[in-house]
């Protein structure tokens, strides 16, 4: 079965008079354990596309399946759990919050479903990331690169379905970013899914399927 | 609960964005509970004045005594007669009667005829009507008053809730980036509401109580403090009250409004995507936007164009305000005015009036000896039941008793009206007209009769066939306008004054004895000290010795005192303004601050940036100055046309209004200067 599945993805955005597609009629299929990369000049509508697929934008026209069910189609409570359980999102600009620990940051999708902070995996997770010593820090207190770890930790915790990357490395210098994405090549040798946004070409060839964007469109 | 987890955090970490919002609720709350108290205050003083003074009944009669309530009883329609301290109070059993006019005539004409047919009474009496007598003022000041602070405290509520609406709105607006990404890692709409519904009945709670508190002891504070300051000037009526149904309306209006800004702001961010919150996608007006000459210059328009919101909001609550305590104090500014036009006695010493004994001249000179005394001014009287006014048809209409008469200041005296006569010499000059022994000059329009305002009327010297003894009966040769007659009892404040001939005065005057005196003092501290002396010098029971603290007294009193403690509270309620302001535009420059720290990355100057919010700064800084003295003059001069009083601000008003104008300039600039020199330095 398939994690990932989009069809006839479509989204509008209004701007004043006019309307912005962003997404235009995609269907795209992303299999368990893939790491596919998404590619395409700026504005080209690869953020809205995975925004679309996290379920953190509404689609004008179109479905998303995670693993067979139709998210859009869920209450707001059915869908939430989704969110929790099986979405895991790393953003370009991390969007840690700020008034908690890279700790604390961590557990936060523990913390939303009920469930017990598991410690240990917290340890594992950030001695892999290589930030077992900063967790007490906020993230106001440490780097771009440390932060974008923190943010991966997060993404990981609850053991998604996929991982949802909108060009991590987007904010980071060279070195950071090669590390970066060392660890998600290293996250999906572990079996974990993960959709990655960048418009680099050679993480791009670092992946194993390409989705090359144009105008909202999937062009082969 | 992660919920509350975030919540508590949220105070520690950042809690200056929570005690801003809890600050400026706190005022928003204050500003309108102190007018209410205030409001609340003085119309529980007022009916406590009425209460008092007509001890809720229709009539009084005075220099009874215990056994003389007999004569009293048993009247159809009144209640049975109450004793107490030398006068005997009676009231009238329904309260429909008692409202209606004809009916209180028609039993004061029966109570009259009790105590002209006693022998040897020297009773007096006054009435109450309905609303006096059950502490409902019907002077039009007072009605004006209360509406005047009716409306101003629903304004000042209106302009609070406007405060708590964008100032909560504008806080939850705060959390959306954090609110987005909480909800993309699977929090619900439901989990988020918590947190804010959290946050809501604690901040609310916290502020009310805070509010409620300070009002309340600010306020009680200054009501003993005025009435330590004033009550040795019988001024005790202004009485510290609060009406918890007022109090609740205000509250409950606030707490609508507060909910309102809640849900709504909440359902908005619901309808919003997460990636919308979570990247703070504020969408702009589509102004096109012109640069100026220089670059401080171009920001400034920009700012005031894009991000002036608050500023504006600053505003919106400053100038209101402002005028709202500017028409108030001008309006008891104009209320004393109006009073202190009033002169003033301090003692007032006569003799009683069925008796002839008049002061001698040995007493006119004592009295005017008396170490404080600076001036005291000799009336005299002519012994009464002398002389009866009659008029054409016959008609009882003015029976002359007492010169100079002082009984009647309160309630409405239907039966005595005094009649003054005054040489008409005195006021036509040598080149006057001269009158004939039996004419008389009426000097202004007598309600009741037809009588010309400037007419000369003669009167005719007849004895009255129903008149045993030797009274002096004037038929007045006029018509008497006998629909009239219900309007005549209801004027009470001017005796009627006839200017008559020297022959006649001194015809009349012959026999006239002085007995009544009005005593100025040079310092009213040394009133205990000369009533003592009076007192030890006029011993005999017929000498009555009073410190006058009657209604205009009050009045002007009253006045003047609540224009101070407006004053006062007009203090507190502008550093609440101050602190509203200083908040709100703290909060504008902190959210500016991403953009500060990016202009200053591109290359702008820490000068070029301050200086730019500063113009913008003053410029609102100038309008919140003028504007509300702009606004203030033209509505007094709305109002004056309306309303036909001359409300007209003096210039040292207009000066003082700009300088506390000038001092809420302070709370635009300072907080601009120190917030965009924190942000730039951070
Ligand atoms: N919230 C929005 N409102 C209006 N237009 C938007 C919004 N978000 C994105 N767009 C437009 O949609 C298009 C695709 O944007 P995006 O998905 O961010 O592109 P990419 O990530 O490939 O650079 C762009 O033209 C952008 O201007
Ligand atoms: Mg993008």
């Amino acid at each position: 079965m398939n994690t990932v599945e989009t069809k006839q993805l479509t989204k509008i955005y209004k701007q004043g008079d006019y309307d912005v597609v962003a997404v235009n009629n995609a269907s795209i299929c992303i299999e368990k354990g893939e790491m596919v990369a998404i590619v395409g000049q700026s504005g080209s509508g690869k953020t809205t596309l995975l925004n679309l697929i996290g379920g953190i934008e509404k689609p004008s026209s179109g479905n998303v399946l995670v693993d067979g069910v139709d998210i859009y189609s869920m209450s707001d409570d059915e869908m939430a759990k989704i969110r929790r359980n099986k979405v895991g999102h790393i953003f370009q600009d991390y969007k840690l919050i700020p008034i908690f620990t890279a700790e604390e940051n961590i557990a936060m999708p523990l913390l939303l479903d009920s469930r017990p902070i598991d410690k240990k995996r917290i340890k594992e997770l950030a001695a892999f990331l290589g930030i077992e010593d900063k967790l007490g820090s906020y993230p106001s207190q440490l780097s771009g690169g440390q932060n974008q770890r923190v943010a991966i930790a997060r993404a990981l915790i609850n053991k998604p379905s996929i991982i949802l990357a909108d060009e991590p490395t987007g904010n980071l210098d060279q070195e950071n970013a090669d590390e970066i994405m060392r660890l998600l090549l290293e996250i999906n040798r572990m079996g974990n899914t993960v959709l990655l946004v960048t418009h680099e070409e050679r993480y791009a060839a670092m992946c194993g399927r390409k989705i090359v964007m144009h105008d909202g469109s999937i062009s082969n | 609960m992660f919920h509350f987890y975030y919540l508590r955090r949220s105070m520690a970490k950042r809690p200056q964005r929570h005690f801003s919002l809890y600050v400026i609720l706190t005022c928003a709350f204050l500003i309108p509970l102190f007018i209410s108290f205030y409001r609340d205050s003085l119309g529980y003083g007022q009916k406590q004045f009425l209460l008092s003074d007509s001890k809720g009944q229709a009539f009084h009669i005075y220099n009874a005594s215990e056994e003389d309530t007999a004569y009293f009883k048993g009247i159809d329609g009144l209640s049975e007669p109450v004793f107490e301290d030398g006068t005997i109070y009676l009231s009238i059993l329904s309260d429909d009667e008692w409202k209606d006019d004809t009916k209180i005539f028609d039993y004061a004409e029966e109570i009259t005829h009790i105590i002209e047919s006693a022998e040897g009474k020297q009773w007096s009496v006054i009435n109450y009507d309905y609303y006096y007598a059950h502490g409902i003022s019907n002077d039009p000041l007072d009605i004006s008053i209360q509406w005047i602070l009716l409306i101003a405290n629903v304004i000042i509520i209106l302009i609070s809730a406007y405060v708590i609406w964008s100032a909560y709105s504008n806080h939850i607006r705060k959390f959306s980036s954090d609110m987005g990404i909480i909800l993309s890692y699977g929090a619900t709409n439901r989990g988020i509401r918590k947190i804010f519904i959290a946050e809501f009945i604690l901040i609310f709670l916290l502020s009310l109580i805070s509010a409620l508190v300070i009002s309340w002891v600010v306020v009680k504070a200054l009501f003993v403090k005025f009435f330590e300051t004033y009550s040795d000037n019988g001024l005790a009526w202004i009485i510290f009250h609060v009406d918890i149904g007022n109090t609740l309306i205000c509250i409950l209006f606030l707490l609508v409004t507060l909910l309102y800004a809640v849900f709504s702001t909440m359902g908005s961010m619901e309808k919003e995507s997460m990636w919308t919150l979570i990247s703070e996608n504020k969408i702009s007006a589509n102004r096109s936007f012109d640069a100026c000459r220089t670059p401080e210059r171009s920001l400034t328009k920009f700012w005031t164009q894009r991000c002036g919101r608050e500023m504006y909001g600053c505003l919106l609550v400053s100038v209101p305000l402002m005028v709202v305590f500017f028409i108030l104090m001008g309006y008891w500014s104009l209320n004393i005015r109006y009073e202190s036009s009033v002169p003033e006695q301090d003692i007032i010493l006569s003799t009683s009036f069925d008796e002839n004994l008049g002061f001698t001249d040995e007493d006119i000179r004592f009295v005017e000896s008396l170490n404080g005394v600076a001036e005291a001014e000799w009336h005299q009287s002519i012994p009464s039941d002398r002389y009866l006014l009659i008029l054409e048809n016959g008609e009882h209409e003015h029976e002359h008793e007492h010169d100079g008469e002082h009984e009647h200041e309160h309630g409405n005296d239907f039966s005595i009206t005094g009649v003054e006569f005054q040489r008409y010499s005195d006021i036509a000059g040598a080149s006057g007209k001269q009158l004939s022994k039996f004419e008389a000059f009426v000097p202004s329009h007598q309600d009741g009769t037809d009588f010309k305002e400037g007419s000369i009327i003669s009167i005719s010297e007849t004895v009255g066939e129903e008149i045993v003894n030797d009274s002096i009966v004037f038929n007045v040769v006029g018509t008497v306008d006998v629909e009239g007659e219900e309007e005549h009892h209801h004027d009470h404040h001017h005796a009627f004054t006839l200017f008559i001939s020297d022959e006649l005065y001194d015809t009349i005057y012959s026999d006239a004895l002085t007995t009544y005196c009005e005593i100025k003092l040079t310092d009213i501290d040394l009133c205990g000290e000369v009533m003592n002396a009076l007192k030890s010098h006029f011993t005999r029971a017929e000498y009555m010795i009073q410190e006058f603290d009657s209604q205009i007294d009050y009045n002007h009193k009253s006045a003047e005192g609540t224009y101070y403690l407006l004053g006062y509270i007009f203090l507190a309620v502008f550093i609440f303004i101050m602190i509203i302001v200083t908040a709100k535009i703290k909060d504008y420059i902190e959210d500016m601050g991403d953009v500060i720290r990016t202009l200053y990355t591109l290359g702008a100057s820490k000068k070029t940036i301050s200086k730019s919010f500063m113009s913008q700064a003053f410029v609102f800084a100038a309008a919140a100055v003028v504007l509300p003295v702009i606004i203030t003059i033209i509505l007094l001069f709305v109002l004056s046309k309306l309303t036909g009083i001359e409300l007209t601000a003096s210039g040292t008003e207009i000066i003082v209004f700009i300088g506390i104008s000038l001092l809420i300039s302070v709370a635009y600039i300072i907080p601009v200067h120190s917030t965009v020199k924190k942000v730039l330095n951070s």
